[in-house]
């Protein structure tokens, strides 16, 4: 499976997908409003993806911020890999002071009842 | 707040700023400034001009900030910057502090510069660039007779003493826009109240303008400048960004189509050390008695209630992303933990003004 890489826009966040390993990576900040046009391709990705996934799926994200509109295409993704694709992981990274990053991790992990490691770094 | 968005009703773009001042902010303003200009063709004609000047009152705070020693706890210290666009004219004007062993000479060159006619100017221009004349800050006064040249207006200029060292000077230029002819309208006085005003309300960032997604990420990336700390955003601002992108997003989804324009009012203020955003949009009035039951049960639930609300909203976004109606407001009302504050304001000319304030 190719791999898919975007860098870092200023409202959109840097994304490397790498089907083959089972990596899929999303880091920095994400507000479009209209959300779409930049995760629909993400979104493809993740469908082609759980066809033949690999032995392990991690799915990791290391926001500075984001807007609600993202929050819901973070819940997509994580919803249409968690039932599908065997041996799968959710990674959250955060900074250990950013209380509000640690919260929405643990928020979701509990929501959508997925496995769920947060990655907690410190300062 | 709609007495504050009067107060600006002359203009259809106001941009009063108070942060850090650097080429990046430059630049966003810049952005900022294009992207609300440019939508005529007749401003979109001045729209280079303007963000010339634009760079250069900005890079001149930058280039000549003093070091404020005794005058940085002073109410009237704070380095300044306007833009403020009228139907016939564009106003940009800054603030800052100088020391008063340059004001005889800076007084002397400012009208000097604005005694010459366009001709004169040039090649006044040329005898500086030819035989140089620099400061020790590297400016050649080349700044200020560019500012003169293109703005086609003399620029003016007045002085807050502050103490026997220090003073504050406010320069203010203008822009024709069409064909106005009458190149003397803007007063400067007005612009030395409205800063003080806006120091005494502790103001960081002040707004009017047409709220796009464009506008809203310069917006957005002017207070994620503000609020780095190096090279990083500060940790703790982070629910500040996630608050203050709901709150303009907002606007730019929910706000009343008036003219073309999604006109609106951002304040972002700091008191005793604490973020505060305040908002206002017009809204339609067909959706105003929805959307004021909403937020008076929104107001009014407990954070038991709004916590599963949210969690609603997201377990349907696993099926049907694009429902997004409400999550926004959630959010705020659950990251602000339900301090927030909303009022709904009837014009004179019937319109909703709505406006919600809260600490970010």
């Amino acid at each position: 499976m190719e791999k898919l890489f975007i860098p870092a826009d200023i409202i959109t966040p840097e994304v490397f997908f790498d089907g083959d390993n089972g990596l899929l990576r999303i880091v920095g900040k994400s507000y479009p409003e209209n959300v779409n046009s930049f995760y629909i391709p993400l979104i493809d990705y993740i469908e082609k993806y759980k066809q033949t996934p690999a032995s392990k799926t991690v799915i990791e994200f290391d926001w500075l911020y984001y807007n609600t509109a993202t929050l819901k295409i973070i819940v997509k993704m994580i919803s249409l890999l968690k039932d599908d694709v065997k041996n799968f992981e959710v990674q959250w990274h955060c900074r250990e002071e950013v209380e509000l990053m640690i919260e929405k991790g643990e928020e979701l992990k509990e929501l959508l009842n997925v496995k769920m490691k947060l990655i907690i770094q410190k300062s | 707040m709609y007495s504050l968005y009067q107060d600006f009703g002359n203009t259809t773009f106001f941009v009063g700023y108070f942060g850090i001042f650097t080429d990046q902010i430059t630049n966003m303003l810049i952005d900022l400034n294009e992207c609300c200009v440019s939508k005529t063709e007749q401003h979109s004609k001045i729209a280079k001009k303007t963000s010339f000047l634009i760079a250069e009152s900005f890079q001149n705070i930058i280039r000549h900030g003093t070091v404020k020693q005794g005058v940085e706890d002073m109410d009237y210290s704070r380095d300044y910057f306007e833009v403020a666009i009228f139907s016939d004219r564009m106003g940009i004007s800054t603030a800052n502090v100088i020391e008063n062993q340059y004001i005889e000479d800076l007084s002397t060159k400012i009208d000097y510069i604005n005694s010459l006619d366009s001709e004169t100017l040039r090649e006044y221009k040329i005898a500086v660039l030819e035989h140089g004349m620099f400061s020790d800050k590297g400016g050649a006064g080349l700044g200020l007779i560019e500012m003169v040249r293109k703005s086609g207006a003399p620029m003016k200029k007045t002085f807050i003493p502050l103490t026997s060292e220090y003073s504050m000077i406010v320069l203010c230029l203008e822009v024709p826009i069409g064909k106005t002819t009458n190149t003397d309208v803007l007063n400067i006085d007005e612009v030395v109240n409205r800063y003080k005003c806006l120091v005494e309300k502790e103001i960081l960032l002040i707004y009017k303008g047409d709220f796009s997604d464009e506008s809203n990420t310069q917006l957005i990336e002017m207070m994620h400048n503000n609020f780095m700390k190096g090279s990083e955003l500060d940790a703790y601002k982070i629910k500040s960004m996630m608050l203050i992108i709901e709150v303009l997003q907002n606007v730019t989804k929910h706000a009343k189509i008036i003219d073309n324009r999604k006109d609106g009012l951002l304040i972002l203020s700091i008191l005793n050390g604490e973020l505060f955003v305040e908002c206002s949009n017009f809204v339609e009035k067909n959706q105003f008695a929805d959307f004021r039951n909403y937020m008076k049960k929104l107001k009014s639930s407990t954070p038991t209630e709004i916590q599963k609300q949210y969690h609603e909203k997201l377990t349907i976004a696993q099926q049907l992303p694009e429902v997004n109606y409400g999550l926004g407001l959630l959010e705020i009302a659950r990251v602000s933990k339900n301090t927030y504050s909303y009022s709904f304001t009837e014009t004179a000319n019937n319109e909703i003004f709505y406006t919600i304030k809260l600490k970010a």
